[in-house]
């Protein structure tokens, strides 16, 4: 277990360099840079600002360099090489490696991106937990009542919030929603930036509108694996031996219907933690959604890559938890190998 | 769904199948029509069914069923804005007639013939996302789950990269590489967006249906086909598949209105389609877009926003009970 | 953001929602403050800075003109009036101006400012050091732009500069302080516009000793920022809220409100519903809540609209065809009903105008050539080479997606165009920062793009004319528009000192734009707020896009708490 665990936290570093990789080269895809702005900048300014974050390096590999260190009488493999990636991709892995993102091209160079993800993710995150909370609480329970229930009134409200909640998107329900906190119960549409220290009340609308499609999603396949599960043998067996019904659903069926949502709600949690620039655009909240993209409609180039090598880790992690609790939940998988 | 009749023969159903796992002895045949049989069974999924196909005459006959053109801007004589029919105004141009069931948008389109034009881009665009990513998110998920090992610790890393690079950003990139070519302009861009977007979205599936078979290929009666000598492929396409149905279908059935709002949230972004103006085109607008107009006018209009709102509900809906009733109309335990 | 994930995880069931937050709705308060005198004016986009000599946008330049204050400034009207500088006198041939400044002043903590801070400002904007967007306003100061190019024009390398080359460059700028109340500016050309140039924000002192601790971040604290505005930066917290509160040592004494609050909310829907609930005195309107606003019994009466020093045109790449030719450029001139557009279409947040320059800005001209006329248009492209729509090439029409209302818009200009003209344009979407990068240079400039603009820096027919559409100006340079008639008038109105004959020229130059027709000019851009009825005070001018008073009433913008509290 503990190797399979080293093998797939190592597993990691080629996915996060993927990730960057893809990042960068889509990056210098679209059109314009970190300093295409609405007035023209003298260009003087633009080279002046381009060699402060090395923009005047190659983007990927740096021959011409490694070729003047070779005339220089340079045989060290290791710094020939090194010269060689003297680039602006591998200068900026080699420093992430060590633990810097770099500084913000949006900001000038004045904020570094760990920084702006340390101040800013802990506010996505909250109302990513508050999201997937609500998920898993509201959505667990109401699939497996509208699967023992099936084809009862509960079904069916299940079925028709549901289908709401996947049909309406986010910026028209956490609009309505806020209008109607607003003017039915006086909760004031604009929050105080204080607010947003600490898991407060703050986070409790957008916290609900994030998780809604993940709910309904939650929902049905909780719903769907239920129904699968009660036509199993087992089940059956348990119930021919006379066994009560409360201790088969939650003893036998539940565990084994949760696989299904399982595997959903690791990268979904990863996902809403990680932001949604609607929710957060229209909550007012300081989050690292709106932080990303906004960071590629300005095309902040270390932005977009921090936060994608970020998001990443986060993901990979997720994925880790999921396939670690497969086998928790049914001792029979095996995921290790 | 199915109806209260098939869960009742479902028990004496049951009972049986683990002998119909373990015999394999049934034709293909029997198959299909069994699940035909079975389908027709279930009315929510056959009502589900005639709705999609009124909606397919729909989109074929809207020239013929719209009222109006619905990218003629009537501004000088219908005015803009002008309400639903059973709104007055002391404003003649703003006063409801049946002439613009829905009123006009901003404008003075007929927000009723955009409606039934909108149905040619949705059920064209439902399908497209759904089949690309199921094909590629199906096969390399029973692929991870079945094999195992190295295959599916490189599979599920490949998915991992997927999922985690920025989308927005390679949405931009795809608009602009591919925006301006033959395929770039198909349906007015939405071919390309909807690739694109089943590009990103295809690792889900592959997960699901990864989870699913890894706990499926301990079950039993998997080993049983197995000690029985059947082969791998079909393991796969006579045994996990069909168990894993369920959660695919859940899946699928979220993806087509997922798609249609997903084209809301990127023109609310800045990246939406590219709109058609001439006067025949054939894919004039999209409920997606619809409910962006509608979101910025839903005090003074609110059925702008409600009217696509509830056609993405109802086409949602018709998805989840044609789902289903295909599952249970495929789950291999129905069969007798 | 994971957009992507809408299908299953960003879309939610309204019922639901609304059923389950019921208990937590009796959350927070909101707060009265019944004697402060507090405006809270909504912003919608948070500022990448908001430091003088750096800062370039609209809702940059508002925070900065409360704290701080330039030599002269704009009145309510717009002419340029004493700031700190009690009076300015020209040399003979206008290459020379002398500022001089009150007695008194003070920066907002008390401590003495003098014509040395000034300097020092301008000596800021210039270094190459500080890289400040707005260097070129400066260009006319001897040695501004010789000192901001040292850097190099090596794009790759930029050139290195010794301390010593620094310093001689320095030097050479024509900044001179006289004493502690004069300030002396040699300009390499006659420039006898430039006293309104010295209201702009790279003239607002910054001092030395802060700024020099850490030359690109200092601006990010409060406490750093002591200016001589109005009023004085107390708290700012990113992307939330900017709070400013009335500085003592002002000149002209205390403003009458205590406390400002820019309060930034992205969604124009949430601002709306902030003002409606009373936490909002002033939020912008975008074009399609006007409808709203309209229909609502008591928003309407709060509707403030009023015209802005901008003007917007529908830009042809004059480098590409069918461009060239002149007659079908007055087709499409003659094809847009501008009335509809402003009234109907963009509901009223614009005045058409077929003169580039805008009304009240000196060179405007009284003109209705190449106005709507469907039969003119359809004439004017029979007689064009291309003797009608179908042997015309495909024509692109460009517009920035990311903006509310703009594809609606679009739509419906090319409808006019394909109604009138017969002619089917293709509409290309584009996201805000690429068409940016491809407004760049004439072979990716967009084939026609709506709407192409100028928003005036300054309200002088020079800023309208010679920063744009001369051959050599950058912009007109990307659309390639080059008239030697034009550039001939607009340079002797440039350099001409007496009022009169100088904008002559101007009124000239702007009749040649017209003739041309390089981008069917189309309207004039309106602020538009609502205002609550019990800010008073204030006269809102052309200058002022952000909010009504900005700039001219800082001093006199008040709020009748009487009415507010009843």
């Amino acid at each position: 277990m503990t190797s399979y665990l080293i093998r797939r936290v190592l597993w990691i570093i080629p996915v996060i360099v993927t990730v960057a990789a893809v990042t960068f080269f889509l990056m210098y895809r679209a059109p314009g840079g970190p300093w295409s702005q609405e007035k023209p900048l003298p260009a003087s300014t633009v080279r002046r600002l381009n060699a402060k974050f090395g923009l005047d390096k190659p983007l990927w590999v740096n021959p011409t360099a490694a070729e003047r260190a070779w005339d220089d009488g340079v045989r060290n493999p290791l710094r020939l090489g090194r010269a060689f990636l003297d680039s602006q991709f591998f200068n900026y892995m080699f420093g992430v490696f060590r633990g810097h993102l770099g500084p913000s091209y949006a900001s000038k160079g004045a904020k570094n991106v760990e920084d702006v993800i340390r101040e800013k993710f802990p506010v996505s995150a909250r109302i990513g937990l508050v999201a997937i909370t609500f998920a898993v609480i509201v959505g667990v329970p109401l699939g497996i009542i509208s699967a023992l229930r099936q084809n009862t009134w509960v079904d069916y409200l299940s079925l028709f919030t549901s289908t709401i909640g996947i049909s309406v998107p986010t910026f028209v329900t956490g609009l309505l929603l806020l209008i109607f906190l607003s003017r039915n119960f006086g909760v004031s549409p604009v929050r105080k930036p204080h607010e947003w220290d600490g898991l407060g009340p703050a986070y409790l609308a957008p916290g609900i509108i994030l998780g809604l499609g993940t709910m309904a999603f939650v929902t049905r396949l909780t719903r769907t694996s239920m129904l699968e599960i009660k036509r199993q043998d087992y089940i059956r067996t348990a119930r021919a031996k006379g066994l009560a019904e409360r201790p088969i659903v939650l003893r036998h069926m539940l565990r084994n219907a949760m696989i299904p949502v399982l595997t959903i709600l690791g990268p979904a949690a990863a996902d809403l933690v990680t932001g949604s620039i609607i929710i957060e655009s229209i909550y007012g909240a300081p989050g690292l959604g709106r932080e990303f993209v906004d960071s590629i409609s300005k095309r902040d180039y270390s932005m977009i890559m921090g936060t994608a090598i970020f998001y990443a880790v986060l993901i990979a992690f997720a994925n880790v938890l999921v396939d670690i609790s497969y086998g928790v939940i049914d001792p029979r998988i095996r995921v290790r190998r | 769904m199915s109806s209260p009749a098939v869960s009742a023969t479902r028990n004496v159903a049951e009972d049986v199948r683990g002998l119909a796992a373990l015999s394999e002895t049934r034709p293909a045949r029997s198959l299909w029509s069994d699940a035909w049989r079975q389908f027709r069974r279930n009315k929510m999924a056959v009502a589900a069914v005639i709705y999609l196909i009124f909606l397919a005459f729909v989109a074929i006959f809207a020239p013929v069923i719209a009222p109006h053109n619905p990218v003629e801007s009537n501004v000088q004589e219908a005015g803009r804005y002008r309400q639903a029919a059973w709104i007055d105004d002391p404003n003649p141009k703003r006063t409801g007639t049946w002439e613009y069931p829905l009123g006009t948008d901003s404008i003075g389109r007929d927000v009723f013939s955009r409606l039934v034009y909108g149905t040619r881009i949705s059920l064209v665009v439902g399908f497209i996302p759904m089949i690309v990513i199921l094909t590629i998110g199906v096969p390399i998920g029973l692929a991870a789950g079945y094999i195992g090992g190295r295959v599916d610790n490189l599979l599920m890393r490949i998915t991992d990269v997927v999922y985690a690079f920025p989308a927005l950003l390679f949405f931009i990139v795809m608009q602009v590489s591919f925006g301006d070519t033959r395929f770039g302009r198909l349906f007015n861009g939405l071919i390309l967006l909807f690739v694109t977007l089943s590009i990103v979205n295809w690792t889900g599936v592959a997960r699901l249906v990864r989870g699913t078979t890894l706990s499926l290929k301990e079950k039993e009666f998997i080993e049983a086909a197995r000690a029985s000598g059947a082969s791998a492929w079909r393991i796969i396409l006579r045994h996990i598949l069909p168990n894993a149905l369920g959660p695919i279908i859940v899946a699928a059935a979220f993806i087509v209105p997922g798609a249609i709002i997903s084209e809301a949230v990127l023109t609310y972004l800045g990246i939406g389609l590219r709109p058609d103006v001439s006067l025949d085109a054939p894919f004039p607008s999209s409920w997606g877009q619809m409910i962006y107009d509608g979101k910025q006018n839903y005090n003074v209009q609110p059925w702008m926003l409600i009217a696509p709102s509830l056609a993405i509900g109802l086409i949602t809906l018709a998805f989840t009970f044609v789902g289903d009733g295909l599952r249970d109309a495929l789950d291999p335990r129905e069969q007798i | 953001m994971r957009y992507r994930a809408t299908a299953m995880k960003r879309i939610g069931a309204l019922l639901i929602a609304l059923a389950l937050v019921m208990p937590l709705a009796a959350l927070p308060t909101r707060a009265q403050d019944a004697e402060a005198k507090v405006l809270r004016i909504h912003q919608p986009i948070y500022p990448d800075d908001f430091d003088p000599q750096k800062s370039s946008f609209t809702n940059e330049i508002d925070i900065l003109a409360l704290a701080y204050e330039g030599l002269t400034k704009l009145d309510e009207n717009q002419q340029t009036v004493p700031a700190a500088a009690e009076s300015w006198e020209y040399n003979e041939d206008a290459t020379q101006i002398t500022f001089h400044l009150r007695e008194g002043l003070k920066w907002s903590d008390g401590s003495p400012l003098t014509a040395a801070d000034f300097a020092y400002a301008i000596e800021r904007t210039c270094d190459p050091n500080t890289a400040g967007e707005y260097q070129s306003l400066l260009f006319e100061i001897v040695g501004c732009a010789e000192f901001a190019a040292l850097a190099g024009d090596d794009p790759v390398n930029p050139a290195e500069f010794t301390q010593e080359e620094w310093e001689a460059a320095r030097d050479a700028l024509g900044v001179t302080v006289i004493d502690d109340r004069t300030l002396q500016l040699n300009l390499t050309n006659p420039a006898p516009y430039y006293h309104t140039v010295a209201y702009t924000w790279p003239f607002y002192p910054v001092k030395r000793e802060i700024v020099e601790q850490d030359p690109d971040n200092w601006w990010q604290t409060a406490e750093n920022h002591i200016g001589n505005g109005p009023f004085k930066i107390v708290e700012i917290i990113e992307d939330q809220m900017i709070a400013f509160e009335a500085n003592d040592n002002y000149w002209q004494g205390r403003p009458k409100i205590d406390r400002i609050e820019y309060i930034y909310i992205a969604d124009a829907g949430v601002a709306l519903e902030a003002y409606r609930s009373g936490e909002l005195e002033i939020v912008q309107i975008e074009p399609p809540q006007i409808p709203e606003v309209e229909a609502d019994p008591e928003l309407s009466d709060e509707y403030l609209v009023y015209p802005t020093g901008s003007t917007y045109s529908l830009q042809f790449n004059l480098t590409m065809e069918p461009w060239q030719d002149k007659k079908v450029r007055e087709a499409f001139s003659y094809a847009i009903d501008r009335e509809t557009l402003c009234a109907e279409i963009r509901s009223g947040d614009c005045t058409p105008t077929l003169s580039w320059i805008p009304e009240g800005v000196p060179g405007f001209i009284q003109t209705d050539k190449y106005g709507f006329d469907p039969e003119a248009a359809r004439q004017a492209l029979a007689e064009s080479t291309y003797g009608g729509p179908e042997n015309l090439p495909e024509i692109k029409l460009y517009y920035a997606s990311d903006v509310s209302g703009r594809q609606e818009q679009a739509e419906w200009l090319a409808g006019q165009i394909r109604d009138i003209l017969g002619v089917e344009l293709t509409l290309v979407p584009t996201d805000g920062t690429t068409l940016i990068d491809l407004r760049k240079n004439p072979e990716t400039f967009p084939h026609l793009l709506y709407p192409s603009g100028w928003i005036q820096d300054y309200p002088d027919p020079q800023n309208w004319l010679s920063v744009y559409w001369k051959c050599d100006a950058t912009f007109a340079q990307r659309f390639g528009y080059c008239n030697p008639a034009f550039d001939e008038l607009v340079s002797k109105g440039d350099v001409t000192v007496d009022p009169e004959e100088r904008i002559g020229y101007y009124e000239q130059a702007n009749q040649i734009l017209v003739d041309d027709v390089p981008g069917p000019f189309l309207f004039n851009q309106a602020a538009v707020f609502v205002v609550k009825p019990y800010v008073v005070g204030y006269t809102p001018n052309a200058s002022e896009v952000e909010w009504p008073g900005q700039f001219g009433s800082l001093m006199t913008i008040d709020i009748d708490l009487a009415q507010k509290n009843a």
